[in-house]
């Protein structure tokens, strides 16, 4: 069979036991031991199973993200969280907007400490969203800042998404991680742009709070110093190469459940919840990561990618115009199935396209981790949305929608200055090395 | 009878999980301990990657039961609720065969690489820890997730049967 054709049919096999409920990584597994079987001998094809698991394992990078997992659980029990936005509300709660705007820096300093973007959003709807709706925010721009808020849980480095990337991707995690600070601050910028001017246009979507006296913006301060701690640990350790990812998220990790521990928060229930959640996440993403593994082993043997980058060169297709088609492509998908799976098993084809064009592998891994995000707040799958919509059953889906909207327009801004300047993604490595 | 083997099944691989991530923290307490030794006495800890290596990759694999077993895999569940609850639990039933399929060839390739590693010595490079036994607790991780898989197969199975309608995941009452 030509190997386009199997590769085509092997991508459509895969979206088909997707869409039959097969898990992510399940489906990639099947169709790359099927398709890899076919080829070269079944024996050969199910040892994959063993050899690309085992390669996956010795690599002691594999704990980040339990690690990661378990960081963000127990910087939530400690109520980490809360001390972030309630420092940020004292800081900045006193202006139009300001409530929503602390949201967004606190959701962006809460996911310096945890890594996800559904944790963000649940730990900040809980502890935001009350406190905007008892000013008298509108419910549009509050639950709106708290769902794009979220994906910042994932967009600050440390980020899970980065860490399965640069697992699947064979790039180093730190590299994704420094390249992921400039697009970060852009959001967190372009995000408080837009509420100011959503409050400019509509002054009563978020009125402004009382101003907080010294005493209690100190007393903010110092309550807000274990998570300023474990910031500095795991940012300035990672960035100031002090520690490897995987020692900072080991010290982030203890010093989470230390912090819990002396706040006399470390109950059983806590602790039992926190790692069944870990163990859980874990499993699900390393079964995703194993099948991606194993499908790129198929898509490597084929060389379609290699093939279809050659041809589109001698089309003379403008790289911009592929990268910009690419990820429409990724945002279609992702309304069909969501932009996580779209980029799990779309890479082993996509990659090395786009290298081949000479752009940098961590600077797509950025690309797709921005549109992953975008994929968090957008219809028909916006994860976020759904678990705010969880947390305020009252809040009708539309309202949410209604609120994200010009913070979906922000993020495209977003996406389009990444994509048109990469610099910003690959400056801060020529920098930090 | 069922129920309540799978109730108990789900505890014991339940306390599994919690047995995994304290092996993935007791990884992080080693690893603290040796960037300790390494920043303070500039002496560090002999052959600890060895063992982290081994107690994340038993971390790791004892994490699938659990995930299995409470069927937390990263998938999209949007179409077959649109089937109705027969074409549901049909395409569940479908989703839990291929996970059983998959789980079996890991127990089956791990078993290969067990005996495999057994049969040429091979070991970890500082401390040399035999790597047989490692896979071989791979095995058994992973028979547990299958056996998990099996248990839910006959759970989808026994409700295709008596056509049970959707659960409430499915039916927009639960969201989050």
């Amino acid at each position: 069979m030509d190997p386009t054709i199997a590769v085509l049919l092997a991508l459509g096999g895969v979206f088909l036991l997707i869409a039959l409920h097969v898990p992510i990584g399940v489906a990639m597994a099947l169709v790359g031991v099927i398709g890899f079987g076919l080829m070269s001998g079944f024996l050969a094809a199910w040892s994959l199973l063993g050899t690309e698991a085992s390669s996956m394992l010795s690599n002691v990078d594999i704990g980040v993200i339990p690690l990661f997992f378990l960081m963000g659980s127990f910087a939530n029990a400690s109520g980490m969280a809360s001390d972030l936005y309630r420092l940020a509300s004292a800081l900045i709660g006193h202006r139009r907007g300001g409530l929503a705007a602390a949201t967004i820096l606190g959701c962006a300093a809460f996911g310096s400490i945890a890594g996800s973007s559904i944790a963000t959003t649940a730990t900040f709807g809980r502890i935001a969203l009350p406190q905007m709706r008892m000013r008298g925010y509108k419910a549009s721009l509050a639950s709106g800042s708290i769902a794009c808020g979220g994906t910042l849980g994932a967009m600050v480095p440390p980020s899970i998404i980065l860490v399965i990337y640069g697992l699947i991707s064979e790039q180093f995690i730190l590299k994704l991680f420094v390249a992921a600070v400039i697009p970060a601050a852009l959001a967190v910028v372009i995000y408080i742009l837009v509420i100011a001017l959503v409050v400019r246009r509509d002054p009563e979507a978020g009125p402004a709070a009382p101003r907080v006296n010294r005493a209690e913006l100190w007393q903010a301060f110092r309550d807000c110093q274990p998570a300023i701690l474990i910031f500095i640990i795991v940012s300035g350790g990672i960035y100031g190469g002090v520690f490897t990812v995987n020692e900072a998220a080991s010290i982030g990790a203890l010093a989470a459940i230390g912090v819990t521990a002396m706040r006399k928060r470390l109950t059983w229930p806590v602790l039992r919840q926190a790692f069944l959640e870990a163990a859980a996440s874990t499993a699900m993403i390393y079964m995703a990561i194993f099948g991606a593994s194993i499908m790129s082993y198929f898509i490597g043997l084929t060389q379609v990618a290699e093939t279809a980058a050659a041809a589109l060169q001698h089309l003379s297709v403008p790289p911009m115009l592929v990268i910009f088609l690419i990820v429409i492509g990724y945002l279609v998908l992702g309304s069909i199935f969501d932009e996580t799976a779209a980029m799990l098993v779309t890479l082993p084809f996509v990659l090395p396209v786009i290298v081949s064009y000479g752009y940098d592998p961590i600077w797509w891994g950025i690309i797709n981790l921005v549109v992953i995000n975008l994929g968090m707040i957008i219809p028909p799958i916006g994860l976020n949305v759904f678990v705010l919509q969880g947390l305020a059953k009252d809040l009708p889906l539309s309202v949410i929608y209604r609120g994200v909207t010009p913070f979906i327009i922000g993020d495209l801004v977003r996406l389009t200055l990444l994509i048109l300047f990469p610099g910003l993604s690959l400056w801060l490595l020529t920098v930090i090395k | 009878m069922l129920d309540r083997f799978q109730r108990l099944y789900l505890t014991f691989v339940e306390w599994l999980a919690l047995f995994a991530v304290g092996l993935v923290v007791l990884a992080a307490a080693l690893t603290l301990a040796d960037v300790v030794m390494r920043s303070v006495v500039r002496h560090p800890l002999f052959g600890t990657n060895d063992i982290i290596i081994v107690l994340l990759t038993i971390g790791i694999l004892a994490s699938f039961p659990y995930c299995t077993a409470t069927s937390q895999h990263l998938r999209v569940t949007a179409v077959g609720s649109r089937l109705g609850s027969s074409g549901f639990w049909l395409v569940e039933l479908f989703a839990g065969i291929a996970i059983l399929v998959i789980l079996g060839a890991f127990v089956w390739q791990f078993s290969l690489r067990a005996m495999m590693l057994a049969k040429t010595g091979e070991s970890s490079q500082l401390l040399s820890i035999p790597m047989a036994p490692v896979w071989w607790v791979g095995a058994a991780l992973m028979t547990a997730a299958a056996l998990a898989q099996c248990l839910l197969i006959v759970r989808d199975a026994a409700a295709l049967i008596s056509r049970k309608p959707l659960p409430p995941s499915q039916t927009g009452e639960s969201v989050a």
